[in-house]
């Protein structure tokens, strides 16, 4: 079989980090590897549900700052997440919107306005080379490499779209977070005192982030718990390190680890997270495991249900 | 013992108070009866040095019955069961990994057997003279938890980190020593090189040391460390 390496995009500007992201690599935590992937998995799967590709399809996924492409053939694009003005050959294009490019066409993506993470979804998706099972980019690990100015990137070759959507997403007004997470780890070893207080305080993101996690800042969280054995970290957990400003961790954590854990946050609202600029309010509130499996379920559900608004057919 | 959440799609256990190799050979034991029994449910399991932390899909398999699934296991008779049997520090399972023990690979070498009151013959030869247990891998991929380095070697990490460690480079903190695969930051002993490669993804496990086994570090010279591959 052929993976086409005949339809490339090229990349001219990556503008902060352009890196390839999937759903993620999974089953070598103990060997030291990171799950990785989209780190804002909402708008990572609505771009693949939004050019009909599976939902463990590649994009790539551009941090903050502006990104240009050519496109070597006709196709169906998808730009989600942060919130950028987005052109096709100079021409002014909507967000979550299935698109069709010609070959030739030039894709702008310009700074995001509101948001981090913007996902660029292609048809039959990115095809770089697989490593582990998944295409996510760790560069820590050089696994996979970040995107470069003169790059190519070979995409499915399967054309455009037949029918094109559009995703009219309610605007985001997140000026406070509240992060919903499930008590755990080293809760027992903690007071309730404490954990009241770690559930009365605001904290707000801080300067510190990146794609293994976010630092809060905030009066310091005294956990009281010194000598841990390191043990396996996990997506959205609340590590306290000694001066007491939580890190919530993210796709590319650290696999293990010996800071005590109050818990971890949902994957949902680690997505949130992720998207929130420095400075905004963020509180925790626990949810027990049945109520997180209850919301996962209704996000899950509320995703396949997405009322995807058809434009037109586009051939 | 319990499991407990470990976030929406984990669950961990805590299966002795203090590590030992006989703890980590029952946590790999157990980790393989339990991804057996789980199937499709099972996506990834990471051991610690106490506990074994499971990944589960509970969308589609539901929390009670996993729950219930894991309260049936025996621990005891599983984790007894293979004790001893995967894993032996006699010679033939050992992994041994060549080291370069030299000043000109390993800037805190002299340091650490002046600060130890140890001449570097005496330092190497008891570095080099036991065998290790990989009690976790973690930090970066291939990156292995070794134990427990003689107490007449143990030294706390560095008060300001490196912010890069070459590949290769055998480091020691506290009565842990390790290996760094690839150019890293870091905070440990940097003591000798090693020239074998300790993590490539195309091999199957991508790790040369896996959790449970036993290590060996065995000096080498110049030439063999250049005839091995290993750059100066």
């Amino acid at each position: 079989m052929t993976e086409s390496t005949l339809n490339q995009l090229i990349v001219s500007d990556v503008g902060l980090l352009a890196v390839v992201q999937d759903q993620g690599r999974f089953g070598y935590l103990d060997s030291g590897i990171t799950q990785g992937g989209a780190i804002d998995g909402f708008a990572y799967r609505l771009g693949q549900r939004l050019v009909g590709n599976s939902l463990s399809a590649a994009a790539i996924e551009i941090t903050l700052a502006g990104f240009r492409c050519c496109f070597s053939h006709d196709t169906s694009i998808a730009v989600t997440g942060a919130d950028a003005a987005i052109a096709i050959d100079g021409h002014d294009k909507p967000m979550n919107t299935t698109l069709f490019v010609r070959s030739g066409s030039e894709l702008t993506i310009g700074h995001s306005q509101h948001g981090v993470y913007s996902y660029l979804s292609i048809a039959g998706g990115v095809r770089s080379e697989p490593v582990l099972g998944s295409r996510s980019v760790v560069m820590r690990d050089g696994i996979g490499a970040n995107l470069c100015p003169g790059d190519s990137v070979p995409y499915g070759d399967i054309g455009p779209c037949l029918s094109a959507y559009q995703y009219a997403a309610p605007p985001r007004t997140e000026s406070q977070l509240n992060l919903r997470y499930i008590p755990g780890f080293q809760t027992e070893l903690i007071s309730n005192a404490v954990v009241d207080t770690f559930h009365n305080t605001r904290f707000s993101v801080g300067h510190n982030r990146d794609r293994m996690g976010i630092r809060l800042s905030g009066p310091a969280v005294n956990t009281g718990v010194s000598k841990l054995w390191s043990e396996s970290t996990c997506l959205g957990a609340i590590q306290i390190p000694p001066d007491g400003q939580p890190i919530v961790l993210l796709a590319d954590r650290q696999t293990v680890g010996g800071y005590p854990k109050l818990g971890a946050v949902l994957s949902v609202d680690c997505a949130r997270l992720s998207q929130a600029s420095i400075g905004t309010p963020v509180k925790f509130t626990a949810v027990d495991p049945t109520e997180a499996d209850r919301i996962l379920w209704l996000v899950k559900n509320y995703e396949a249900e997405l009322k995807l608004a058809k434009l037109r057919s586009s051939l | 013992m319990d499991w407990t959440p470990a976030g929406e799609n984990a669950l961990r256990l805590v299966l002795s108070e203090h590590p030992s190799p006989s703890t980590t050979q029952g946590l790999v034991a157990l980790q393989q009866e339990i991804r057996e029994l789980l199937g499709n449910a099972w996506i990834d399991s990471a051991i610690g040095y106490t506990t074994l932390t499971v990944f589960i899909d509970f969308t589609h398999y539901p929390r009670e019955r996993v729950q219930r699934l894991l309260a049936s296991l025996d621990i005891a008779k599983i984790t007894a069961r293979y004790a001893g049997d995967f894993f032996s520090s006699n010679d033939a399972h050992v992994i041994a990994l060549p080291t370069l023990y030299s000043p000109d690979v390993a800037p805190d070498l002299l340091s650490l057997a002046e600060h130890k009151g140890l001449s570097l013959e005496e330092l190497i030869a008891i570095h080099s003279g036991q065998v290790y247990f990989a009690y976790a891998n973690g930090f970066a991929p291939g990156f292995s938890y070794l134990g427990e380095v003689d107490e007449r070697l143990a030294v706390p990490r560095l008060a300001t980190p490196r912010r890069a460690v070459p590949a290769g480079s055998v480091a020691i903190a506290d009565r842990q020593t390790a290996v760094y695969p690839k150019v890293s930051p870091g905070g440990w002993h940097i003591i000798g090189r090693c020239p074998t490669l300790l993590f490539d993804v195309n091999a199957t496990p991508p790790t040369l040391i896996n959790i449970g086994q036993w290590v060996r570090f065995e000096p080498i010279d110049c030439e063999q460390f250049v005839a091995l591959g290993g750059e100066l």
